[in-house]
């Protein structure tokens, strides 16, 4: 007789419980404005009566892929797997609003890696395996990734529970300044609209600026660009923003008929035979020529990896976190390293030789 | 020694092969190389030609060491197979390989530039495999059933693995990087100035498996058998372990892990060869062995302008099938 008060006070008890509903949602009206971005092809921001809707393109056919609400009046708790976004977030000054970000050693700011050190920003790791409920505990409202792969790990939950996951397609971009414009996206989820726009716009008058320097040059130096994983060598494809910057400082890209944006795949024979007396090597990603011969013992057949004052090499975690926001300055370093008889003021800001 | 006449053919017949498949294994790539560049290569380097450049620094290379992880590797899978009685026993199933990798990794993410130099990762390589061919080989006297040595082994891999997971997410960018790389496995990173070294130790491996050719053919016949014939059974062992872990760390230092050929070439030159004689079976393993991944490496440079497949997928894609027919075969 007790079990059976006991069940019945259960059941009583369960339906007596009220189901708290989600409030109904405002819907997004699109106003009649012109588009707000000018290079970019691999996102759209329109303005709405809420905020922005903001529509992820898939690189591969320019179609819609996602289409996100971003209110304005939402205070966005960041998670950001994109060291490209951090280091917009930075350049915006907004890094307490950055509560997680990937892997610790891709962080160059100090203000995120102080955050770090007091934990009030979490390192998550990769994206493949990322946790989900360190995400939900963090209490995060929004979550960039790379969009390396097919799908985030558990996005559709994500999404149920309101936390917003972004892919980031800057990587994608066949323009350094479409890269860059990726600064308006964050400008909106940060409440920097308009420090955004001030930004990019400055960062486009300054690449123009140098643009226009190395229209006096005669003389092409061919280059090559990337570096050897396992048995086979990446390089930017032809179509790539990488490659446009190459060609925007002046140099003759040996692969810059290849097509897509996306890395392009090559043998280590083909590198030699194509390269053996390509004048540069850009973005071997090693900053020392004896790491380099460590993971690829056939460079120093190139020469540009023999020739000393031919090999270059990005400064690593600087490099993927500022260069996506600042191509004016990685346009400048490549035009002193491939011209230099053109005379900077500056010293070379990302790049350094290979030593 | 009593060769049969079937077994001397196949012997001569795989010792054409293997040069036949040589040169042509030379003049597969991406590159259009003539077989006259490729002769002047080998007799008359000279380095200001690309194309000899690449037969001298890439192509003979790369095919020593198909050449010489085939044989290493089956030879290996074939003493291990004959020291535990099993024919599933293999460098990498039993976790040699995975000793290996785990010194190696250890060796890179030290951050001690002596272990992350190539003696540093060779010295490492070799006594991660010797120690864990101790471990198994205790193991060994402590199991009865075949299948019982084989989960531990896996299981050593298993545990050996999430070690070195461990250490990757600890290490930091570059370290991480350069182990990664070695981690995938391949046939080009050999230089041509470190190929004496590795042929010398390869064939010192080699020379001991045909040195221990007779107490091999008695241990077939079980341990207390041999025992009673006089071998010294702890002394083989241990000798059978130090050439497993020579051939095998020489050549997981140089070409990464190579899944399979281990323990799948072994298994078919017994189905080709139906002996129990050692002297025909080592041979015929070195040879065979070579050859398999002589050809998957001609496949792999075949398949070079539509995709490029690390040595260590195609050989788990050819072996890991032949291993399950290998065991249905034996099931029936």
């Amino acid at each position: 007789m007790s079990k059976l008060l006991v069940l019945f006070l259960i059941v009583a008890t369960l339906f007596s419980c009220k189901r708290t509903e989600k409030p109904c949602c405002a819907i997004d009206v699109p106003f009649e404005e012109p588009l707000l971005i000018d290079y970019a092809s691999n996102f759209e921001l329109i303005k709405t009566n809420v905020g922005y809707s903001l529509e992820i393109l898939n690189p591969e056919n320019g179609e819609i892929e996602k289409t996100y609400s971003l209110k304005s009046n939402t205070e966005y708790k960041i998670i950001s797997l994109s060291a490209t976004l951090n280091g917009m977030i930075s350049i915006l000054n907004e890094q307490n609003k950055l509560i997680g970000i990937g892997k610790e050693h891709f962080i160059y700011d100090t203000l995120i890696l102080d955050n770090l050190q007091k934990e009030y920003t979490q390192p998550f790791g990769d994206e493949t395996n990322i946790s989900l409920e360190k995400i939900i505990a963090s209490n995060a409202n929004i979550v960039f990734y790379n969009g390396f792969g097919d799908k985030f790990p558990n996005e559709d939950k994500l999404a149920k529970l309101g936390i917003a996951v972004i892919p980031i397609y800057d990587w994608r971009e066949n323009h350094p300044l479409g890269k860059a414009e990726w600064i308006k996206l964050v400008g909106i989820i940060t409440g920097k609209e308009e420090e955004a726009k001030a930004y990019f716009s400055s960062v486009v008058e300054e690449y123009d600026r140098i643009l226009a320097i190395t229209d006096t040059i005669s003389h092409q130096p061919t280059t090559l660009a990337g570096s050897m994983f396992g048995d086979i060598w990446f390089a930017p494809g032809g179509d790539s923003y990488f490659a446009t910057l190459l060609k925007d400082a002046g140099a003759n890209y040996i692969y810059s008929d290849t097509k897509g944006t996306a890395s392009q795949e090559f043998s280590m024979e083909r590198i030699l035979k194509d390269n053996i007396a390509t004048d540069f090597w850009i973005n071997p990603t090693l900053p020392t020529k004896s790491k380099l011969l460590d993971v690829n013992p056939k460079a120093k057949y190139l020469n540009a990896f023999n020739n000393n004052s031919y090999c270059y090499s990005a400064k690593m975690s600087k490099f993927w976190e500022q260069s996506a926001a600042m191509p004016h300055l990685v346009l400048r370093d490549l035009v002193q390293i491939f011209h230099p008889e053109i005379e900077f003021d500056e010293e070379l800001y990302f790049y350094q030789k290979v030593d | 020694m009593g060769i049969t006449k079937k077994n001397s053919t196949i012997l001569i017949a795989l010792l054409i092969c293997i040069p036949v498949f040589a040169l042509i294994h030379l003049s597969v790539g991406q590159i259009d190389i003539s077989f006259q560049e490729i002769w002047r290569a080998l007799t008359n380097y000279d380095e200001h030609f690309v194309n000899e450049i690449i037969v001298s620094e890439i192509r003979i290379p790369r095919l020593s060491m198909a050449l010489l992880a085939g044989a290493s590797l089956s030879v290996v899978g074939l003493l291990m197979q004959t020291l535990f009685n099993n024919p599933l026993a293999g460098p990498y199933v039993l976790g040699i390989n995975s000793g290996s990798s785990l010194f190696v990794a250890l060796s890179i993410m030290t951050g001690v530039p002596f272990f992350a130099s190539d003696f540093g990762i060779i010295a490492n390589a070799l006594v991660g495999a010797f120690l864990f061919g101790l471990i198994i080989l205790f193991f060994s006297r402590l199991v009865r059933t075949q299948v019982a040595l084989l989960l531990i082994g896996l299981m050593l891999g298993a545990f050996i693995s999430a070690f070195v997971s461990f250490l990757q997410s600890a290490s930091d960018a570059q370290e991480l990087k350069v182990f990664t790389l070695w981690a995938l496995g391949s046939l080009q990173k050999v230089e041509s100035a470190q190929l004496p070294i590795i042929i010398l130790v390869s064939f010192i491996g080699m020379a001991g498996a045909f040195l221990i050719i007779k107490p091999l053919n008695i241990l077939v016949l079980g341990e207390n058998e041999a025992k009673l014939l006089g071998v010294n059974i702890k002394r083989v062992r241990l000798i059978i372990i130090s050439i497993t872990a020579i051939l095998t760390g020489i050549i997981t230092a140089f070409c990464g892990p190579i899944a399979f050929v281990g323990l799948a070439v072994p298994n078919l030159v017994r189905i080709l060869f139906k002996t129990q004689q050692h002297f025909i079976l080592i041979s015929a393993s070195l040879l065979m062995g070579a050859l398999f991944i002589l050809i998957c490496d001609i496949v792999i440079q075949l398949l070079e302008p539509h995709f490029l497949l690390p040595i260590n997928v195609l050989t788990s894609i050819i072996g890991a099938p032949m291993v399950i027919l290998f065991i249905l075969k034996r099931l029936k």
